[in-house]
């Protein structure tokens, strides 16, 4: 009973979706896709003229170079069920984040961000999370088989570290309260002139939740911000953090929204490569998706998309020598 | 990736489904399709789809692949564009005028670049070559907008009428009673344009009923702007003030050019030219997602 209510259900959203055979119309054997006529005269697009037009024009030579690419990607790394699953976290994570930031009313807001971002709902967003989770796996995948190689060449182009950092909020950072700025004080005491640890005092005196628990500790931090400690904590913390050596804290640093102190607390190579490193090295380098694509063996059948694939991979992977100086 | 025994019963399930449909509804083909993946969900396809394009050890990418992600990412873009250039190149034969055309959207694109070296310009874009720029670029949008020109002059009155074009100039004062006071005293041109001096007003010039900088209420009185001369009511804006208005060129014998190009540059002018043609051309789409994906742009391209 269960499978031919399922199996009508099926038959009526699939003939919606294709609108059965019915619609697909051939013309010397070619399938047409649209068609213009005016008196005796008629023009029909083919799927091989689509098809066609794109591989002839240069300027769609990046199209085909992701058709290529998203295809492999799709084979692959088919969606599997823990894909869906994580990118179900990721809606349930967006939702809880409007819903804490707007209310119950959070569902119009969110909507409306939703199609600002160009997606028409909830459900197309979760498919492009699934994409990307998609990309991320096809990244992965090389960054585990060249581990080495990968974070290495992180290290020297990123110069990463971990980070700790205090933040004493304030409500207009021109115009202290004593309050305010008593706390300041007495961090910067406790920071210069007393044994207790930086973590410690960013436990007992932090105002940032996310890092306050963890001692202070925003993790790993890179010359490319891959952390987004710009976004989070404002451009002149990124700064600091980029200015200083292991083992050095800044003096208070004032940002949007408050005072921060900062120290690097390790740069160094082991340590580093031991943490799960996974998030920095997916995003550290604009151009590894054309550096793991060149290490598939790939053999074309079709000349003129061979010639598309490989002037787009390689011209990206020497703007990729250039932008390091290396060209 | 290995199956779990819970994907293959899964599988074996959907597999039941899809039999038991195919045999109830007769969709054949098309219905088959729609249960594979997404891409597989269009009814058309290339010639020789099945044939790989790209290989590695383990994958094979088909030409349908690859037909199926361009029609995914922009099928109706491509459909659209095909079809409005094979109208233009139909209905715009004009060699010269083309020619013409072509020149003044270099010296456009050349000025917007800021550069006197279109060459460049056209390999920086990813074209080979300034003449490859030319030929996929420039002479399609010179088509286009002479289609479009096309359309204006076939249309003129028509279009002037729709689009309530009207030529005016205007300002605002405090009160009701200072406008019709203004109004009243107003003669002619000479007297408007000394208290037009005065309370900093402004030539709005072209303007018809799209027209976003012009105060909203005036918009609503376009139609009422029949001759030259002072109109004779005082418009209340949206702001409170008092709107004394001048119409001019109500003749617009001898305003063609600068009509087309305003009625051109609007924003909805492009949607509503193409409509005229591909309706004119009996514009039809066989490929259902793509037919949806234009009707979402405009459901009026289709009869």
């Amino acid at each position: 009973m269960k499978l031919k209510k399922c199996a009508a259900a099926l038959l009526v959203s699939s003939c919606l979706l294709t609108g059965c055979s019915s619609s697909a119309k051939k013309v010397d054997s070619k399938y047409v896709v649209a068609s213009l006529s005016k008196g005796n005269k008629t023009k029909n697009i083919f799927a091989d003229d689509l098809y066609k037009d794109v591989l002839d024009s240069s300027s769609n030579n990046s199209t085909v170079f992701n058709a290529v690419l998203q295809n492999l990607i799709d084979k692959k790394f088919p969606v599997n069920e823990d894909m869906e699953e994580d990118a179900d976290t990721i809606i349930s994570q967006v939702r809880s984040y409007y819903k804490n930031q707007y209310g119950d009313d959070y569902k119009s807001t969110l909507n409306q961000q939703l199609k600002s971002a160009g997606y028409t709902n909830m459900k197309q967003y979760r498919e492009k999370m699934i994409k990307q989770i998609q990309y991320a796996n096809f990244l992965l995948d090389y960054i585990d088989d060249n581990f080495d190689n990968v974070f290495n060449d992180y290290y020297q182009q990123c110069s990463p570290k971990y980070v700790s950092l205090i933040k004493i909020s304030v409500s207009d950072t021109s115009s202290l309260t004593d309050d305010e700025n008593s706390k300041i004080n007495e961090v910067k005491e406790l920071i210069n002139n007393t044994d207790k640890s930086f973590g410690d005092i960013a436990q007992d005196y932090s105002d940032d939740s996310t890092t306050s628990k963890k001692k202070g500790s925003v993790g790993i931090v890179d010359t490319k911000d891959t952390a987004g400690i710009s976004d989070s904590y404002g451009e002149e913390v990124f700064n600091a953090i980029n200015s200083l050596n292991e083992g050095q804290v800044s003096d208070a640093i004032q940002g949007s929204d408050g005072y921060y102190f900062v120290k690097v607390t390790s740069t160094n190579q082991k340590e580093l490569k031991k943490t799960d490193i996974d998030s920095p090295l997916l995003a550290y380098d604009d151009y590894l998706q054309y550096v793991v694509f060149d290490s598939y063996k790939v053999t074309y059948k079709d000349k003129s998309i061979k010639k598309i694939v490989q002037d787009v991979v390689k011209n990206a992977l020497n703007e990729r020598k250039s932008g390091r100086g290396e060209a | 990736m290995k199956d779990t025994w819970k994907d293959k019963l899964y599988q074996y399930r959907l597999l039941i489904i899809i039999v038991c449909i195919c045999l109830i509804g007769g969709c054949g083909y098309a219905l088959y399709n729609s249960f594979k993946n997404k891409e597989d969900s269009y009814v058309t396809h290339v010639s020789n789809s099945d044939k790989a394009v790209v290989k590695t050890a383990d994958i094979s990418i088909t030409k349908d692949d690859i037909y199926n992600y361009l029609l995914d990412n922009d099928g109706s873009n491509m459909t659209l564009n095909t079809a409005i250039n094979y109208v233009a190149d139909k209905e715009v034969t004009d060699q010269d005028a083309i020619n013409s055309k072509v020149e003044e959207l270099k010296n456009q694109y050349l000025q917007y670049a800021g550069t006197s070296d279109l060459n460049t310009y056209a390999t920086d874009a990813g074209y080979q070559d300034e003449a490859d720029f030319i030929k996929q670029v420039i002479t399609p949008n010179a088509k286009l907008q002479l289609l479009q020109e096309k359309y204006v002059d076939k249309n003129f009155n028509s279009l002037v009428k729709e689009y309530k074009v009207k030529y005016i100039k205007y300002f605002t004062v405090d009160t009701e009673s200072q406008a019709l006071k203004i109004i009243k005293d107003v003669k002619d041109e000479a007297s408007f344009t000394t208290y037009f001096n005065e309370n900093s007003g402004t030539d709005a010039g072209m303007v018809t009923k799209k027209s976003s900088d012009l105060d909203s209420k005036i918009v609503k009185k376009l139609d009422k702007f029949t001759k030259d001369g002072i109109y004779a009511k005082a418009i209340k804006t949206s702001e409170s003030k008092y709107a004394v208005v001048w119409v001019y060129n109500t003749d617009k014998s001898n305003l063609n050019d600068e009509i087309k190009e305003g009625l051109t540059s609007l924003s909805d002018f492009t949607t509503k030219c193409e409509t005229y043609y591909l309706r004119k051309y009996n514009f039809d789409v066989y490929e259902p997602s793509i037919k949806k994906a234009i009707k979402k742009t405009s459901k009026n391209y289709f009869e």
